[in-house]
């Protein structure tokens, strides 16, 4: 065991703000992640006010909207999906799952948290300068990026490249912890092949996520340094506003590389550990292992190895060279395959099972039916040929959304439900959380499914406003309005989840230290919540899998990991 | 244990409990490997980016003609040798942790760190000679990027620097050496990465076209 | 119990919405049938997934919910399953990947008698321009952009000289003929995108790239800038218009040339052509002997063009083209009065000769009247100037705010200016608007206007039609 003899904090400042705690930490990322998602989702609410009702609201106008629009997206991927699911999730669960007393760093894992909210400060701060925040799509493209025909290409783009440099900087040192803690920290009997495959995801997506930050810090820094000195790596010769401009010979399509290869490991970032995440859920909700372990497993490395070899499957319009669409479309529609074992391999699972339809497993079937059809519309798109027409048009803004923004983030509650008695001792009200799920889950699906439609007509994405434009009925404005009434209730009816966070830590029923009768090991910690050190005198030993749900010749439906007898097949 | 033998297992059969305990100094060494791994892919992508920028026309090497910035490159030549003095240091030291000569670790390491401080204000001073010269950061491609290399290189020594400032510290506070194998080890990565940046910013076009066609990225 | 109904519903609403929506892909116009027939394929094969999958969830939470005497199967793996799985899935994918790739070699390989056109795109309009006769489209470079030219088409490439120009935002094809857009940008990422042809491609600033399609009938169809390029993206307007082969031919041959584009038309002191043989007259030394004040070293060029002079064995000749050609190529063949023979002789292109006489005759003549004639000044309508010269992408007529102020109304009415200022908006207001957008700044809107590219005659035109308004 590493260094964990330092003594449990003392006072109110190193117990809950400067603490060392993986959990205080992890629960000092999830609350600022899910402040700074709720100040996107505002953001979204009013670009769809503008999509449904155009003209509506005097001060959204285009400068605006496609503020919006970048600070929206670029938000909810880095500062929150990918910022809650390792620095919050990860944080927590990594040494209660792998029977650690915490990160094997904890003072670089506490700058970790004070350096990503550094990061999401200087980039709220763009709101605040001349100009106001970078209007420049979360892809933030050269050249216009950085030319003044966009929002915000004074300050906003600078903070913006600045805030997503320490934002990397905080990924990597708490990269650093999550890997080494998995690698060298585990428990006695705790070999890899017994981890729980949220470990698994998260694992792998930390070790994506250490390879392709590099590759946004470059791009980054190549930026500033066009923005800011002149250079010229990805500005050819161009006329801005009628003038020329210094620079020459750049590459626009050099930054797309690069960003690419950051930005597609990326969404595995985001879709590794909720896989993880729902393997867990489904499995100890439906009281049976996970079907097919192995092949999960691998089906997570290989997903991750893949993930550095499809990038420029986001590049089939940008006038690279045409022969490189050939390779990359073979390389995507390769990564549908070990995904799609994941997706049998999670409803096998419910096959001869005994399944308890709680809140976290209502949300976890939630997330394998929207996946479901997130991944199938992926495979029109990584289909070169299929993307021609449909890239840029709101069938790839419903597939994105789909697979990023609704099914992950119904891992995230589905997750938050599951592990919230771990972490305060008490149940979240269950009322609340079904109403909560039937709102999110059919509400996030009456918006994105008819948006595909959209897509297949033509209507493209970034636009401010579809005046005039023929090809386009005025059935589908309407069909914008209802998407962003539909937009407006889901949004609203986070509060009830929100509410149920704050009401359940006081007025909750008492949870017990393991509700839902789970094996892994954080549910066997002495105290609930855990205490410093988390197992107080003696760490457990692990004796078995992840998964001994239902074995036969037992009474009881589960066996926890530390549950001494040898295991009987 | 490979990972091809771990990935086969079967983990719901009878196994062993047993795993052999670790020691804080091979966390720690399994830290910096991780580390350096992420360094590299950093500076690999700038190398990718480098060759695929060298294709384009306006690309001018840099030091085949005396008019050419890094032409003169005696001063990259004298950096050179306070890193390889500083990696040398750290190395004598590393060793000297092993025999257990607290006195020579600590000679042994802040000589090593006041070589690595030679080397940084060498690359400084080469620098002001290159703006003196009228050589700024915008005047061409490639000098842009030899800017870029050697300033997060410099970046990255000064990180290391504080890594040394802590060793420095646990070894006379605590007498603990264990650090002190950490920073040798980064120290060497750094002087290999000095030596192949510092090779591709002066080579020859033929070389670097040779290798942009290898990878697929001639035009 | 809930779940699995909902779940059942969600499945075959879907499937009902599919076929019931009225939001379908847009009726094809070009060859590429094929991608629609490989999204066909690629719907079906997904859509059985979707539905089972949806289907077995369902299935299982009712069959499988939990009861007190139920116990779970235990089964970590089950190797032959899995490994079926993995074939099955395997085959679908491939199944859509090879339709794929093989339409996708057809629009990487354009056919060999497909025509070419290029697309140039710019914040926030598009323009066209055609090869010509000669089947070349002459080079081009963004230094050599300028009021006057505004595809930056290099007035000293012979292969310019014909090719035709579009500043109007409408292109017209003809029917049956494979075309090959060649795309190019002026200033950021851009993309030529009709819905009803289905093929797109960005337009890139610093390279050429490509899409090609044959529209397979006629009709009018609209252009969509499909790849983010700042504030005016949305409105970034143009149109293609199909029609039979003789018609095209006829619309085209109407098109000015490049040579013809090369007069005197605009704003700018000096025509392109005249301010390239400016710099092949500074290149080549002929500003060290000639000038436009008087010297010993030669003729100056102030007035001489059209003048009478004399020469050494006293006759007379006018300095017209031809003369002004053989005084450069044969320098000392005759030698003015007063000159000593020091000429050198000098090696220029055809082109290069005409620009520098070009300059001889528009500077030196400055006062000529014929200087102030342009080649289609006036002939578009002040309406027809706005849509394609790009202005009503921000600015509209209608009253509503899209980027910049709208121009209903706007005549003769005062406006605030970002500086604090009045200002009543005349004629002079307008044009300097026009032509230096950030001097006087509207309050409250963003400086992204760029300099507008018109004579002053299309300038006066634009002003008319915004006072109608």
């Amino acid at each position: 065991m590493t260094a964990q003899e330092h003594h449990a904090p003392q006072s109110f400042w190193t117990k809950y703000i400067w603490s060392q705690d993986h959990k205080v930490i992890a629960i000092q990322y999830s609350l600022t992640a899910i402040f700074v998602g709720l100040v996107a989702l505002v953001l979204s609410t009013l670009m769809r006010l503008q999509l449904g009702f155009p003209g509506s609201f005097d001060f959204i106008d285009a400068s605006a909207y496609y503020q919006y629009v970048t600070m929206h997206g670029m938000i909810m991927v880095v500062y929150l999906l990918t910022a809650i699911f390792l620095g919050g999730f990860g944080n927590y669960l990594i040494p209660l799952m792998v029977g650690a007393r915490d990160m094997v760093f904890p003072f670089v894992n506490m700058l970790s948290y004070w350096f990503y909210l550094l990061a999401v400060v200087v980039l709220l701060a763009s709101f605040f300068v001349t100009g106001g925040p970078t209007g420049a799509g979360w892809t933030l493209y050269p050249p216009q990026a950085i030319l003044p025909g966009t929002p915000g290409s004074d300050w906003g783009i600078i903070l913006m490249l600045v805030s997503l440099g320490i934002f990397i900087i905080a990924a990597t040192m708490g990269g650093l912890n999550y890997v080494t803690t998995v690698l060298q920290a585990r428990t006695r009997g705790m070999t890899m092949m017994r981890m729980p495959l949220t470990i698994w995801g998260i694992f792998m997506a930390t070790i994506l996520a250490l390879l392709a930050f590099p590759a946004l810090f470059v791009s980054a820094i190549m930026m500033l340094f066009d923005k800011l000195l002149g250079t010229s790596f990805f500005m050819p010769a161009i006329l801005s506003m009628g003038e020329q401009m210094g620079h020459e010979g750049g590459s626009p399509i050099l930054f797309q590389h690069l960003f690419w290869f950051f930005g597609h490991p990326e969404v595995y970032i985001v879709a590794l550990p909720a896989f993880g995440i729902v393997s867990d859920l489904i499995s100890t909700h439906a009281r049976k292992n996970i079907f097919g372990y192995r092949m999960m497993v691998w089906a997570i490395v290989v997903i991750g190895v893949l993930s550095f070899v499809v990038w420029a499957h986001h590049m089939y319009v940008s006038g690279m060279n045409p022969y490189f669409g050939y390779f990359f479309a073979t390389t995507t529609l390769i990564i549908a395959v070990p995904t799609a074992i994941k997706v049998y391999n999670w409803v096998l699972t419910l096959w001869q099972g005994n399944i308890r339809m709680s809140v976290p497993m209502l949300f976890a079937l939630g997330f394998v039916s929207t996946f479901t059809i997130g991944g199938l519309t992926g495979l029109f798109l990584g289909n070169v040929v299929v993307d021609l027409p449909l890239s840029d048009t709101y069938f790839v803004v419903a597939h994105f959304h789909m697979v990023m923004g609704v099914s992950p983030v119904l891992v995230i509650f589905g997750a938050i439900y599951h592990w919230y008695p771990k972490m305060s001792g008490k149940m979240l009200h269950e009322g609340m959380g079904k109403f909560h799920f039937w709102a999110t889950f059919l509400g996030t699906y009456a918006i994105f499914f008819p948006m595909h439609y959209l897509g297949v007509l033509g209507v493209p994405r970034r636009y401010y406003a579809y005046e005039n434009y023929d090809f386009i009925p005025d059935s589908a404005k309407d069909l914008n309005a209802f998407i962003t009434i539909a937009a407006i209730f889901v949004a609203l009816a986070q509060l009830v989840f929100l509410f149920n966070l704050a009401w359940s830590y006081f007025k909750g029923k008492e949870s017990g230290p393991n509700p839902w009768e789970a094996t892994t090991l954080e549910w066997q910690t002495e105290t609930t919540p855990p205490g410093h050190g988390n197992w107080g005198e003696t760490v457990p030993v692990c004796h078995r899998w992840a998964y001994d749900y239902s074995v036969p010749g037992y009474e009881q439906d589960y066996l926890p990991q530390n549950y001494p007898e040898e295991a009987k097949v | 244990m490979s990972i091809f033998q771990t990935l086969t297992e079967k983990p719901w059969l009878e196994g062993k409990n047993e795993i052999q305990q670790k020691s804080p100094d091979r966390v720690k060494k399994s830290a910096v490997k991780v580390l350096l791994s992420v360094i590299s892919v950093l500076f690999f992508l700038f190398f990718v980016a480098f060759l695929m920028r060298s294709q384009y026309q306006d690309w001018r090497p840099l030091a085949e003609e005396p008019g050419q910035p890094l032409f003169y490159k005696g001063q990259l030549w004298l950096n050179t040798l306070y890193l390889i003095l500083s990696s040398l240091c750290f190395h004598w030291a590393s060793r000297a942790v092993n025999h257990n000569n607290a006195k020579s670790v600590q000679v042994g390491i802040l000589i090593g760190g006041l070589f690595a401080a030679a080397f940084i204000g060498g690359q400084l001073v080469f620098w002001q000679q290159l703006q003196a010269q009228g050589f700024f950061v915008n005047h061409s491609p490639a000098l842009s990027f030899f800017y870029l290399f050697t300033g997060l290189h410099i970046a990255h020594l000064l990180g290391g620097m504080i890594a040394w400032a802590m060793a420095l510290f646990s070894l006379k506070k605590a007498g603990n050496g264990s650090l002190v194998g950490l920073c040798a080890t980064y120290w060497h990565y750094l002087l290999v990465l000095w030596a192949l940046l510092f090779a591709l910013l002066v080579s020859k076009p033929e070389t670097y076209d040779a290798i942009a066609a290898f990878c697929g990225l001639g035009q | 119990m809930a779940f699995a109904v909902v779940l059942v519903i969600l499945v075959l609403g879907s499937v009902l919405f599919h076929f019931l929506s009225p939001w379908n892909i847009t009726p094809i116009a070009s060859n590429w049938g094929s991608i629609d027939v490989t999204m066909l394929i690629t719907l079906v094969i997904t859509a059985v997934v979707f539905i089972a999958v949806n289907f077995f969830i369902a299935y299982a939470v009712i069959k499988f919910r939990h009861t007190p005497e139920r116990k779970a199967q235990y089964e970590p793996e089950n190797k032959k399953l899995e490994w079926w799985l993995t074939l099955g899935t395997s085959v679908g994918i491939i199944a859509m990947l090879a339709p794929g790739l093989i339409v996708y070699a057809d629009f990487v390989n354009v056919p060999e008698d497909a025509h070419q056109v290029e697309v140039v795109g710019q914040q926030w309009s598009w323009s066209f321009r055609f090869p010509g006769e000669d089947g070349e489209l002459g080079k081009s470079a963004i230094e050599h952009i300028s009021t006057d030219n505004g595809f930056g088409v290099d007035p000293l490439d012979g292969a310019g000289q014909d090719d035709r120009l579009l500043t109007s935002n409408t292109l017209v094809l003809p029917v049956n003929r494979p075309v090959k857009l060649l795309l190019r940008s002026k200033d950021v990422l851009h993309n030529f995108y009709v819905p009803n042809f289905r093929v797109k491609m960005d337009s890139v600033p610093g390279q050429v790239s490509y899409q090609w399609f044959t529209p397979t009938r006629t009709g009018d169809f609209e252009v969509l800038c499909a790849e983010y390029c700042g504030i005016g993206h949305f409105n970034m307007r143009a149109f293609i218009k199909v029609v039979e082969q003789q018609e095209y031919d006829d619309w085209l041959a109407g098109l000015p040339t490049f040579a013809q584009s090369l007069k005197k038309e605009a704003s700018e002191k000096l025509s392109v052509k005249a301010e390239k043989g400016m710099q092949v007259a500074q290149q080549k030394g002929c500003m060290a002997c000639h000038g436009f004040e008087s010297s010993p070293a030669g003729p100056s060029w102030l007035g001489l063009y059209g003048s009478t002079r004399v020469m050494k064995d006293g006759s007379e000749v006018v300095a017209d083209d031809d003369y002004l050609k053989e005084a450069i190529l044969e320098p000392n063949a005759s030698v003015v009065k007063g000159y000593a023979p020091i000429m050198p002789k000098l090696e220029l292109s055809e082109l290069e000769m005409e620009s520098v006489i070009a300059f001889i005759k528009e500077r030196g003549n400055e006062t000529d009247p014929e200087h102030q004639q342009g080649t289609d000044a006036g002939k578009a309508s002040g309406a027809e100037l706005a849509q394609s010269k790009g202005c009503t992408a921000c600015h509209s007529i209608d009253g509503s705010r899209l980027v910049g102020p709208s121009w209903q109304g706007i005549y003769g009415s005062e406006r605030t200016l970002a500086s604090g200022e009045t200002v009543t908006v005349n004629d002079a207001y307008l044009k300097e608007s026009m032509f230096k957008p950030n001097a006087k700044m509207v309050e409250g809107y963003p400086p992204v206007m760029p300099p507008s590219q018109l004579s002053t005659a299309q300038a006066n035109a634009l002003i008319e039609y915004i006072k109608s308004l």
